[in-house]
């Protein structure tokens, strides 16, 4: 039994999009107002899965069998997200350990 | 009655996401990640995309939490109190935010604009694709793919080489985060180069 | 047989030149010590001279020919005529230069650059010979530069002499003055008749295809070089000072030949100049007969006062030259150039003559030292005496007399019937010049020797200098014989006698083609034409007068016999004055003061030499003064002023140069791109929150920008947007941040 025989009709593509634009807002503004670093990354995380959905919704409209790139790209977006959120994270942790704070505003030094 | 899923998802999904960003308590931000993240996962399954959903259950929201977690744990003050968690620039933040907003719908209305008027396309700003603002709007069914029989071939045989820069880009990724976690104190061959000492008496916020 | 010396005429200039050529070159070493080669080109050319002249006298037709020289749009020819006056000029220039060339072994024996000499007397025989061939203007200017150039590098032969390099100076520069006025001449006589051939131009003027004013011009012109060569008055100061050069020189140059080139211009021209004849104001002949007259008058004058005997020469020779002139001034063209041959032959032995003794008493010159040497040098002394006797005139009219009886005769006949007072002037100079060779020889020769050393030394003179002196004496003594004859040879052997016949040149009065800009010599009463119309119009020459046969006889015989009184009287005052030597005389200047005020006069030649020095250093005075103005004010005022005026530009410009531009260029760029530093520095707070917010609004302007404008100009009006709100945001909001920051 496939998804479409419970749901014979679906969402207008233009809802995901609007979703997919609202979390994308919602990180930005996190991503400018969270002081700790570590919040600052869950909000990227927020942005990038907007995208993901994003591109799903793409994909999805006019979906015929075999067209499947818009998925393919989420893949490789998340492969992105995924190293670059262990990179971050990394990067926090030796933070700490060097100014013992993981306040983003402390970690100034390349003010000019 | 997808709709009625669709909000049903959507909506929570969002108020999880505004947690997200306002919590001071740090862990709760990342439960609530996840939670987001699961959300984020039953919508792509129910845009007909299984593989993506998956995906993001095992990878996102099995993997990266945990290592958010991880990284919290790792970080934690002992002294418990409570700074403030915003910054100053919370209040350009939101305006920013709320403007990003209006100008994405903006381009989309355009789309849509263009839609209904013939006139109005050909005169607007941006090109418009009639097509690609029909398939906003419409609420066909999209047709269900065979994760092994339409994904695979594609991804193995079109998009090889993505592929494997992937693979290469998660060897560099890891290779930098154990660099970048490894202790100060190493010593480097062959020099007796001082490592730098962390300033750590004086420099506490 | 003859006419072969007559179609080859050139080789008698050609030879000399070959001859001086290779002498100069090979100097001692030449044959003869240098003397040879000269000698021996000489003697063909003399003998080739008398082949000419034997084809003239035996009837030959005058022969012109030449070759092209030059071909500008029309053919210019270098042409030479021989006819009866050329050969004649030939055979006398030829034979009196081998004489003096053979005089000069004895003469410059001694002398260290006896070689040069040789070479420059050939040089100069050949200048002399191809001036008088010539028959183009330019080929006859090219030798009377050159004669003259020989001239200077014969007087000033001892240059070491600081006298003798101011006189050949002297010589070079007056005569070049006379030179100017035969090139305005020339270029006068080719822009009215077009042409430089002496055949084409006496057409021409015979024609009457040019103007009276123009005809007047040019024989001033033509005047002026022979005034200037011939030594008249005024250009006649530098005969006497020439006589520094050695008396060969003197000999040769300024008694035979050179000096008679401005009389053989004269004659040449003699249609240019005689179509000038009565043509009122534009006669140009009465003012060669007055001033020849004159000049024939003063010179003698000042001979009387001499102390040196060469200079008594010189002025004697300016004296008959004057003769000369006077004879062609008054349309007697025949005797004037009967004049200088006779001139040249005694003239040329009176010099020989004097040198003789000069060598004789070892380079002794003042004739008051001399005395009583007709004992011992006989030979010089009666061919002396000869050469006196023909410069003197003395003669029977209408039966014999030495040479130069015959043409003073002739002369002062046809003046006497042109003007009287011309006559008187001649017949003046008539008494004078026997009162003063009467001096020279009583004072020279006879009486006895009043300085002891030359007493000792006086001997007479080798052979090759005393035969000479005989040749020359049978010339003095027979050419007398010849005169009529010779007249309707001469007549007969005239070269140009179509082109001066009237009658047979057609007659075609049109205009003359003028240079523009030739100004008029005032409108006058000329008998053609007014002002500026003077020159246009030409005239046909009036035929010279003319006289009666009955009245040229009669007047021969009266002023013959006037002028052999004057002779007498002259010679017996003379004798009556030095006949005992220079004491009676001596005595009388110093009890008159009239008389010895007239001496000083005349011993300092009027002092005209000195003259001529003031004008000349008036004229320095005035170029010192012109050069002071161009020093003391145009250098200040434009020179000095104008760098002053730069300077001072300079100064302003470089001020404004400081203030503004500096400031303005060199300063705004710095300054500019360090204001907007410090402005952008605001940007980099070291903020990662403020980045982030940065970019996201970055990224909203390109978005939204995209939106509503189209092309480039989005792209730019977002960056500036962007920047503007990076630079405002960082800087209010996180001032604050920053304080807060810090605790």
């Amino acid at each position: 039994m496939s998804l479409n025989d419970i749901f014979p009709e679906t969402v207008p593509t233009g809802y995901y999009l609007v979703f997919a634009a609202l979390l994308f807002c919602i990180g930005l503004f996190g991503l400018v107002s969270r002081r700790n670093a570590i919040g600052m990354l869950l909000s990227i995380e927020l942005m990038m899965n907007a995208v993901n959905v994003n591109l799903a919704a793409f994909s999805r409209s006019g979906l015929e069998v075999g067209q499947i790139q818009g998925q393919l790209l989420v893949v490789f977006t998340v492969t992105v997200a995924v190293a670059e959120a262990a990179v971050g994270l990394a990067i926090i942790v030796a933070m700490f350990k060097l100014r013992k704070t993981v306040n983003a505003d402390e970690l100034n030094l390349l003010r000019g | 009655m997808e709709t009625l899923v669709f909000f049903g998802l959507a909506v929570p999904i969002l108020v999880l996401a505004v947690v997200v960003v306002t919590t001071p308590h740090i862990l709760r931000a990342v439960v609530s990640l996840f939670l987001t993240l699961v959300g984020v996962a039953g919508l792509f399954f129910l845009m007909r995309a299984p593989i993506l959903g998956v995906m993001q259950l095992m990878i996102y929201a099995g993997g990266v939490v945990v290592l958010f977690a991880f990284a919290v744990m790792l970080v934690r003050r002992v002294t418990g109190e409570f700074v403030r968690q915003q910054t100053g620039l919370a209040g350009p933040a939101l305006v920013v935010g709320l403007l990003f907003f209006v100008v994405l719908m903006g381009i989309g209305s355009g789309y849509l604009a263009g839609l209904e008027d013939e006139a109005a396309a050909a005169g607007s700003v941006h090109p418009v694709s009639r097509d690609l603002a029909e398939r906003l709007v419409l609420t066909d069914v999209p047709e269900e793919i065979d994760p092994v029989e339409d994904f695979s071939p594609v991804m193995i045989r079109d998009y090889v080489i993505p592929f494997e820069i992937a693979s290469i880009l998660l060897l560099v990724a890891m290779i930098g985060a154990v660099l970048i976690g490894h202790p100060l104190e190493q010593k480097h061959p062959g020099g007796e180069i001082e490592p730098e000492e962390p300033a750590e008496e004086g420099e506490e916020a | 047989m003859l006419e072969f010396f007559a179609q080859t005429a050139y080789v008698i200039p050609a030879l000399p030149v070959v001859a001086f050529a290779v002498v100069i070159c090979f100097g001692d070493r030449a044959p003869g010590r240098g003397a040879g080669l000269p000698i021996a080109a000489m003697t063909v050319s003399t003998m080739w001279a008398f082949g000419v002249l034997g084809y003239c006298l035996t009837g030959g037709e005058p022969l012109s020919y030449g070759f092209e020289w030059a071909n500008v749009g029309r053919s210019f020819f270098f042409t030479i005529t021989v006819d009866a006056a050329a050969a004649t000029m030939l055979a006398m220039v030829s034979i009196v230069a081998l004489l003096v060339m053979i005089y000069s072994t004895g003469y410059m024996h001694d002398d260290p650059l006896y070689a040069r000499f040789f070479a420059f007397l050939a040089l100069f025989s050949s200048s002399m010979l191809g001036l008088v061939l010539s028959s183009n203007l330019i080929l006859l200017f090219m030798c009377w530069e050159l004669v003259g150039l020989m001239s200077y590098l014969l007087i000033g032969f001892w240059f070491h002499k600081p006298e003798a390099a101011r006189a050949c100076k002297k010589a070079f520069l007056t005569t070049r003055l006379g030179d100017v006025g035969f090139n305005i001449a020339i270029i006068a006589l080719f822009v009215a008749t077009r042409s430089l051939d002496l055949r084409e131009i006496f057409t021409k003027v015979t024609a009457g295809e040019v103007a009276p004013p123009m005809l007047f011009l040019i024989s001033l012109g033509l005047f002026a070089g022979a005034v200037g060569k011939s030594a008249q008055f005024p250009l006649h100061v530098w005969l006497p000072d020439a006589m520094e050069g050695p008396t060969p020189v003197s000999a040769l140059i300024h008694a035979a030949t050179m000096v008679a080139a401005g009389v053989w211009l004269i004659y040449r021209m003699q249609p240019v100049i005689q179509a000038t004849a009565g043509m009122g104001p534009y006669d140009a002949m009465k003012w060669i007969a007055i001033i020849g007259g004159f000049t024939a008058l003063f010179a003698a004058t000042i001979a009387i006062a001499q102390d040196d005997i060469k200079r008594v020469l010189a002025y004697s020779t300016i004296s008959q030259l004057g003769y000369m002139m006077l004879g062609l001034g008054v349309g007697a063209f025949f005797a004037g150039f009967f004049h200088l041959l006779t001139h040249a032959f005694f003239k040329a032995l009176l010099f020989l003559g004097s040198g003789s003794v000069i060598i004789g008493c070892h380079h002794e010159q003042d004739m008051k030292k001399m005395g009583g040497l007709a004992k011992v040098m006989p030979i010089t002394f009666v061919t002396f005496t000869i050469g006196t006797l023909a410069l003197m005139g003395v003669g029977v009219p209408g039966w014999y007399g030495f040479s130069g009886f015959h043409s003073k005769e002739m002369i002062l006949a046809h003046a006497w019937l042109e003007s009287p007072v011309l006559a008187w002037m001649g017949l003046a100079g008539a008494f004078l010049t026997p009162f003063y060779m009467t001096r020279l020889i009583c004072l020279t020769f006879l009486g006895k020797t009043r300085d002891p050393h030359v007493a000792e030394h006086a001997h007479e003179t080798p052979a090759n200098m005393t035969v000479p002196l005989v040749i020359l004496a049978v010339f003095a003594l027979g050419a007398g014989w010849f005169a009529q004859p010779f007249e309707a040879w001469l007549e007969e052997g005239y070269a140009f006698q179509h082109e001066t016949d009237p009658a047979e040149v057609r007659r075609e009065p049109k205009q003359t083609p003028m240079a523009a800009g030739v100004a008029t010599l005032g409108g006058g009463e000329a008998p053609v034409g007014e002002g500026a119309d003077a020159w246009m119009v030409p005239v046909a020459p009036l035929p010279p007068k003319v006289h009666s046969h009955e009245a040229h006889h009669a007047a021969e015989m009266a002023v013959g016999w006037i002028a052999t009184g004057c002779v007498l009287a002259g010679v017996l005052l003379g004798l009556l004055l030095w006949g005992r030597g220079p004491d009676r005389t001596a005595a009388m200047v110093k009890r008159s003061r009239p008389l010895g005020l007239a001496r000083t006069v005349l011993a300092n030649k009027y002092y005209i030499d000195e003259l001529y020095l003031f004008l000349a250093k008036l004229a320095i005075e005035f170029m010192g003064m012109v050069a002071r103005f161009d020093l003391h004010v145009l250098d200040r005022v434009f020179v000095r002023g104008w760098a002053w005026l730069v300077l001072q530009i300079k100064t302003v410009v470089g001020w404004f140069d400081k203030q503004f531009i500096d400031r303005i260029l060199v300063h705004a760029g710095p300054f500019a791109i360090y204001v907007l530093g410090g402005v952008l520095q605001m940007a980099q707070t070291g903020s990662v929150h403020f980045y982030a917010l940065v970019t996201a609004m970055g990224a909203l302007v390109l978005i939204a920008s995209a939106l509503f404008v189209e092309g480039i100009l989005n792209i730019i009006l977002a960056l500036v947007v962007m920047v503007a709100l990076a630079g405002v945001v960082g800087a209010s909001l996180f001032r604050r941040q920053r304080k807060a920051v810090r605790p």
